[in-house]
């Protein structure tokens, strides 16, 4: 019975709660997630030893007009460390840029950079942006390893949201998805409860790739826990 | 018997969470899960009862999205990861209400919201976003439901930081742990997934 009151009021503070956070302006973040970020890199572990911005790749806030991936702020310099060998994501001439938001603050342009020079920019005119923000970008003819900056600025503060996002070009148009990382391993056959499997043996269930720890018949992958029989390998295509 | 089960089924969700998780670079958390309590000492501080009342905010909303997420994502690893997180978000709410009911405090804060923004704060995430990322389609929805997912669960690793700072309960200062592992192995995931 206590519950049943209870979770309707959690409902209205949920609404009241998220009303005032969307008008705050403390919490603009962002940073973009595809092709990913160098703080992207880092979140997802990609990249090593990369200091705090593995809890909070959408803090890149500096004020606007910076080139560097940082934004020039007193934090998160290892973004502007080139010796570090960022992966590069491989892609056509024609790049979608999406971004992770944690917050929707009024937004005046999002604009991207190569080398200084500005090769687009996106206008808000002060507007919240959308939950979901993306952009097409053209690169210009340009091929082979660029960095792109990328800049976020928030319509009614002096800051910006800055990410660098590290590209191998290729020669071609169109916008081929992007290939950071190797392709999914092969599935194999399609897990059968009543089968048996020994050590090494890989099947295929719910989309992932499993490979059998010892001898098992009847185990379903996915539910025998982390130190179980089936070992995840990742997703499989 | 019921706080057995209570604790049981926490565990599991836990490793079920882990499971998915894919973060060969931490402890499994599923060992912090299962030292958490379904019942808490009585000694607590206002950012123990902040942060337990912001997770159960946090969790409430996300459940549309990962019902979403779980029923239209058009890869089979996106909505296996959205049905595990829904799993383990629902165990955790519950455990989370044991506590503040344990202590007599209220499930939702008598503070004003606006003050909880300046601790980490929740991003927008309501009925009008989730009715939108419903419109997009293909592969498109892919990608807008785990940058929206991502984002939210952002939210999860600031509330948690804010507690291991500022909290004084031990075992609430332990779940904000597990929750800062195990939602920054589930970034470290959808991070992945977003960028493949």
């Amino acid at each position: 019975m206590r519950r049943r009151i209870t979770l309707p009021l959690l409902t209205v503070a949920a609404i009241v709660a998220s009303f005032f956070v969307a008008i705050s302006p403390a919490q603009a973040h962002g940073y973009v997630s595809s092709p990913p970020s160098r703080q992207a890199m880092c979140a997802q572990g990609r990249v090593a030893d990369c200091g705090d911005i593995i809890y909070e790749p959408q803090s890149v806030e500096a004020p606007k007009g910076s080139m560097q991936c940082n934004g020039g702020g007193t934090r998160f310099a290892v973004l502007n460390d080139n010796s570090r060998n960022w992966p590069t994501t491989s892609v056509g001439q024609n790049v979608t840029f999406s971004w992770v938001l944690t917050a929707r603050h009024a937004t005046s342009t999002w604009e991207y950079f190569v080398g200084g020079t500005r090769i687009a920019v996106f206008d808000d005119g002060g507007r919240q942006p959308a939950a979901n923000v993306s952009h097409n970008v053209n690169l210009g003819g340009r091929t082979g390893r660029i960095t792109v900056l990328a800049r976020w600025n928030i319509a009614d503060t002096i800051n910006a949201f800055y990410a660098c996002v590290d590209l191998q070009v290729g020669g071609g148009g169109g916008n081929p998805p992007p290939t950071t990382q190797p392709p999914a391993p092969a599935c194999g056959n399609a897990w059968s409860a009543t089968a048996v499997y020994t050590a090494g043996a890989i099947v295929s269930h719910n989309g992932r790739r499993w490979q059998a720890q010892w001898w098992t018949q009847g185990e379903t992958p996915g539910t025998t826990g982390e130190w179980g029989v089936w070992r995840d390998q990742g997703a499989c295509g | 018997m019921r706080v057995v089960l209570v604790v049981l089924v926490f565990a599991l969700a836990a490793c079920g969470a882990e499971a998915t998780s894919g973060a060969p670079t931490t402890a499994p958390p599923s060992t912090a899960a299962a030292a958490l309590p379904a019942t808490v000492d009585g000694a607590h501080n206002a950012t123990d009862v902040m942060f337990l009342q912001m997770m159960l905010a946090h969790h409430e909303p996300a459940a549309a999205l990962l019902e979403l997420g779980r029923s239209k994502a058009t890869r089979a690893d996106v909505r296996g990861l959205a049905g595990d997180l829904a799993t383990a978000q629902a165990t955790e709410t519950r455990t989370i209400t044991g506590w503040l009911e344990s202590w007599g405090e209220p499930l939702v804060s008598t503070a004003h919201a606006g003050a909880h923004a300046a601790h980490g704060g929740l991003p927008a995430l309501g009925d009008k976003e989730v009715a939108e990322l419903e419109r997009i389609g293909g592969a498109e929805f892919d990608t807008a439901f785990l940058n929206m997912l991502i984002g939210h669960q952002h939210g999860a690793v600031e509330l948690a930081r804010m507690e291991a700072t500022s909290g004084q309960n031990p075992q609430v200062k332990a779940l904000a742990k597990h929750t800062d592992e195990t939602t920054r192995a589930q970034i470290r995931q959808l991070l992945r997934m977003v960028a493949g």
